[in-house]
């Protein structure tokens, strides 16, 4: 095909999506920004800007402020805008791999998978007397959410519903996160408050050690998803098309499997099960963007995800301080609404 | 509109096992077939759906494939577009053994388009159009300037630049199939093999798909293999037909000599007298 005169038209939808893609991209950091920033502020002892800014001099350390802040509050703030990133992503990932718009680490029972192995590791580590390690913690974690998934995955191979294949991410959820009950209630007193707290979902067991085990690892998969973009996007038009446009698809579900297990695996193996997070933002951050590209909703996911989670913490620590809710308990009010919204105006599109 | 350039060239009439198809004279490089199926056999796993095929099909050819549901129509198809393995026998594209080819070399000479259509949220017939440009693109995805001409001239051929803007989800099931098409052309393709492309579409959709079809083999020189239910628009837009039975091809030539009552009638085992009964053909 030779090049025969020149279309110059113009496609103003194309020039707008971009526009758009970086108007929210900018929003979700300005959020992003301002709860982190809220989320260092305020809590049960509220720092002032001179107190904050103070904390970061060379003058401020050992103060009461910096302890606040670089032990309690950072950690915790690293942690949810990490995390809530790594979900989010996660929950676009494997909403593609499954052509499913309700598929996500939670539904599928991949967190509840992790959730029951990691209970398990700490429950036989601390038993025997070994200390807790983050590298295996996130081993335990990415051990139980592929077990998971391959069940997810068998299920999946038999049936072409996707409704169904829901409702057995669901029992499989279920099913994990019965065991891992009967499991907290036989272990010692001392481990059972630990492990109470972390199997609701909560952001505030996570150390600073933690987080410089998670960053390179949860940084390295958010790449190895964006070098997956292309691939991805052929994939969104079926197998057939995929395959047609040069793509491996085994290659490329494999990774998608992993990846998606892994960023999952990490959330739950430090902040337990956080639900709603993996549907809710990517149905929100596609409907913002008004497109399904992906490599325009993974970074874009990512950063909601993280001001999802800042928020949802926010409110976690705040709404009935002192007392402290789950994290699950907010993302799941926060969620579950979107979700049904989502969910019933796609219906009515498509009737 | 049928290719007329030698009326008194003889029809062919292949038979399943014989390995040489004549080829009509008005396609000049006989070494140069788009498309040939050498002896194949292929189908799910062990399990064999199609028994030793052969074919050929030349440049800017248009082959209908007819038979009855599970005569493996769209088993050949995806065979063809690489998507199953052969069992034994082989697939040439272009002179070269398909299975020795690569993924994205086989998207450089060959598209698809299937019955069932994808339902992407939230994508512009534009960006629908560029996903053909996909096994051109770099590992970014992102489109040169002349990958977004060539994508703008397919919207331009099948007349659907006007939607460019529009929501793909938001289109009739006849606008949903000229998109396809224009992606498939994006894809600048030589050979486009079409998996029922007619199955959901109005006669009116029918008839403009036969015509659109005619123009891209004519202006673009494009092959196009297209299994098809419909006999009176396989008889409209094909240069040759090809039966497929129960795996085997039990009869292939020119429109006229294949879609005799006679031939229709043991290839969907209907008792002699039937089909021109129920489907009066003027003759």
């Amino acid at each position: 095909m030779t090049p025969s005169s020149p279309i110059s038209e113009n496609y103003p939808e194309q020039r707008k999506q971009t526009g758009r893609f970086l108007i929210v991209l900018l929003l979700f950091c300005v959020f992003a920004a301002v709860l982190g920033l809220l989320n260092l502020m305020l809590g049960s002892v509220s720092l002032s800007w001179q107190e904050l800014g103070q904390a970061f001099t060379e003058a401020g350390r050992g103060s009461t402020a910096y302890k606040i802040l670089f032990e309690i509050r950072l950690p915790r703030l690293l942690a949810a805008f990490l995390l809530g990133g790594a979900l989010a992503v996660s929950g676009f990932l494997l909403q593609t791999f499954f052509a499913n718009p309700l598929a996500g680490p939670f539904v599928l029972g991949i967190s509840s998978g992790a959730k029951l192995t990691v209970a398990l590791y700490m429950i036989c580590t601390l038993q025997t007397g070994f200390a807790v390690s983050s590298g295996g913690m996130i081993a335990a974690a990415f051990l139980g959410a592929g077990l998971s998934m391959g069940f997810v995955l068998l299920v999946s191979g038999r049936v072409r519903s996707a409704g169904i294949l829901i409702v057995c991410g669901i029992m499989i959820g279920y099913f994990c996160s019965a065991v891992t009950e009967l499991f907290i209630t036989f272990a010692d007193d001392s481990n059972i408050v630990n492990l109470h707290s972390w199997s609701q979902g909560s952001f505030s067991g996570v150390s600073m050690d933690n987080i410089r085990m998670l960053a390179p690892i949860l940084l390295v998969s958010l790449a190895g998803c964006i070098l997956l973009a292309k691939p991805m996007g052929a994939y969104q038009l079926g197998e057939l098309y995929a395959v047609n446009s040069g793509v491996h698809v085994a290659r490329l579900r494999i990774c998608l499997i992993l990846l998606s297990s892994l960023l999952s695996a990490c959330v739950t193996a430090f902040a337990g099960p956080v639900a709603f997070v993996g549907i809710a933002v990517p149905q929100l951050t596609r409907r913002l963007l008004r497109t399904d590209r992906p490599i325009r909703m993974i970074p874009a996911c990512f950063l909601a995800g993280a001001a999802f989670c800042l928020l949802a913490d926010l409110l976690a620590r705040l709404l009935f301080a002192p007392t402290e809710l789950s994290i699950s308990l907010v993302t799941s009010i926060l969620g579950a609404p979107v979700v049904i919204k989502i969910m019933t105006e796609r219906r009515l599109r498509h009737a | 509109m049928r290719n007329s350039a030698n009326p008194s060239m003889p029809d062919t009439n292949i038979h399943s096992g014989m390995k040489s198809v004549k080829e009509s004279a008005g396609h000049a490089q006989e070494a140069a077939a788009v498309l040939e199926a050498r002896d194949l056999c292929a189908g799910y796993g062990k399990k064999k759906i199609l028994d030793h095929i052969s074919f050929r099909l030349a440049a800017g050819e248009i082959m209908a494939v007819i038979g009855p549901n599970g005569a493996g129509k769209s088993t050949l198809l995806r065979t063809a577009a690489g998507f199953l393995s052969p069992i034994s026998g082989s697939l040439y594209l272009q002179g070269s053994d398909i299975s020795s080819m690569k993924p994205d070399q086989i998207a450089r000479v060959l598209s698809v388009v299937t019955t069932e259509r994808p339902d992407p949220e939230w994508m512009t017939v534009y960006e629908m159009t560029a996903t053909g440009r996909y096994p051109y693109t770099g590992r970014m995805g992102i489109l040169s300037p002349q990958d977004r001409q060539i994508v703008e001239e397919a919207m331009e051929l099948l007349s659907v630049s006007a939607l460019a803007d529009t929501y793909f989800s938001s289109l009739s099931d006849g606008q949903k199939q000229r998109v396809m098409l224009a992606r498939s052309i994006a894809q600048q393709p030589d050979l486009i093999l079409m998996d029922e492309p007619t199955s959901f579409l109005d006669i009116r959709y029918r008839l403009e798909f036969a015509e659109m079809a005619r123009m891209l083999a004519r202006e673009k020189d494009i092959a196009l293999l297209i299994s098809i239910h419909e006999i009176d628009l396989a008889e409209q837009v094909a240069d040759r037909i090809l039966c497929l039975k129960n795996g085997r091809i039990q009869a292939a030539g020119r429109p006229k000599a294949i879609l005799t009552d006679s031939c229709l009638e043991e290839l969907f085992d209907i008792s002699p007298g039937t089909y021109h009964n129920r489907y009066i053909r003027k003759t």
